[in-house]
């Protein structure tokens, strides 16, 4: 297994373990990509508790952006994109199919 | 002199119009989501847009601000934002050594505020997934990261509307100067 491969799985089971009370990851991935102007990101998908209200809240989520961010750059990894899937949602089901 | 200029609030409205609160059964609008989001991005670019040109021309008549404003780029805002994120650590990497020494000289104090780090991160974020809305097939929208993106443009352009520090103000000036003139 590859060092970034290693280091991609850490951030991973970093990520289901957050709990900011109104932000709880139920299950996470993260993928190497490039952003269009070519630099490296790792892009998470992050499968949450439902909000209470319409969405999540604005001071959780860049909490949440935040500590994922950081937690990427310790491993060594590059800066992360978070894509945002409630649990009960279609596409938390379909994007976690068959991982 | 038109009537119809860009207004961030409009901007905002338009994409709640396209990823409304409430919504009826039934499969999500994805393409709907993906203009919001674009929507929500261009809200807080055009609210930077406009706190620039005050700043660096806080006594030119309104004609003069609006074409000056075409000059500013995306990759300006993005270059000053990156800058100041770095500085705090909100993203990774480093700033080249004379940003740091301008924005965060050792012994002094860091020209990067709470509020700053509020714009910078948020335009990061907006620009991230404007970027996967307009251009990436594979990215997904669900309707309610598109609503989180939403206010998440609407408190980084009532942010940037509002703040007066010295650094906030020192990040727009930046940006001006990182802006060409050109022929438009």
């Amino acid at each position: 297994m590859s060092d970034e491969l290693v280091a991609r799985e850490a951030l991973k089971h970093f990520a289901e373990q957050i709990d900011l009370g109104e932000i709880v990851v139920r299950r996470a991935s993260a993928e190497p990509d490039i952003r269009q102007d070519g630099s490296p990101v790792t892009r998470m998908m992050l499968v949450l508790k439902d909000p209470d209200g319409d969405t999540w809240g604005v001071e959780p989520l860049r909490e949440l952006r935040t500590v994922l961010g950081r937690k990427a750059v310790e491993l060594g990894l590059s800066g992360v994109s978070l894509t945002l899937l409630d649990e009960s949602g279609p596409e938390a089901a379909e994007q976690f199919a068959e991982r | 002199m038109s009537s119809y200029p860009i207004e961030p609030s409009k901007l905002l409205d338009a994409a709640e119009l396209l990823s409304p609160a409430a919504v009826g059964r039934g499969r999500p609008p994805y393409t709907a989501h993906r203009r919001a989001v674009s929507t929500a991005y261009y809200a807080v670019f055009h609210a930077v847009s406009g706190r620039v040109v005050e700043t660096v021309f806080p006594s030119a008549d309104e004609a003069f601000r609006r074409g000056v404003r075409r000059w500013i780029g995306h990759g300006d805002v993005e270059a000053v934002s990156g800058w100041a994120s770095r500085i705090v650590g909100t993203a990774g990497g480093v700033p080249p050594p004379h940003i740091v020494k301008l924005l965060a000289p050792a012994g002094g104090m860091t020209h990067v505020d709470a509020d700053t780090v509020k714009i910078a991160d948020g335009f990061l974020e907006l620009l991230d997934k404007r970027e996967a809305a307009d251009y990436d097939h594979d990215a997904v929208f669900t309707r309610r990261d598109t609503r989180a993106h939403i206010a998440l443009a609407r408190d980084v352009v009532a942010v940037t509307d509002a703040a007066q520090s010295d650094a906030a103000l020192r990040f727009f000036g930046l940006i001006g100067m990182r802006a060409k003139i050109q022929a438009r």
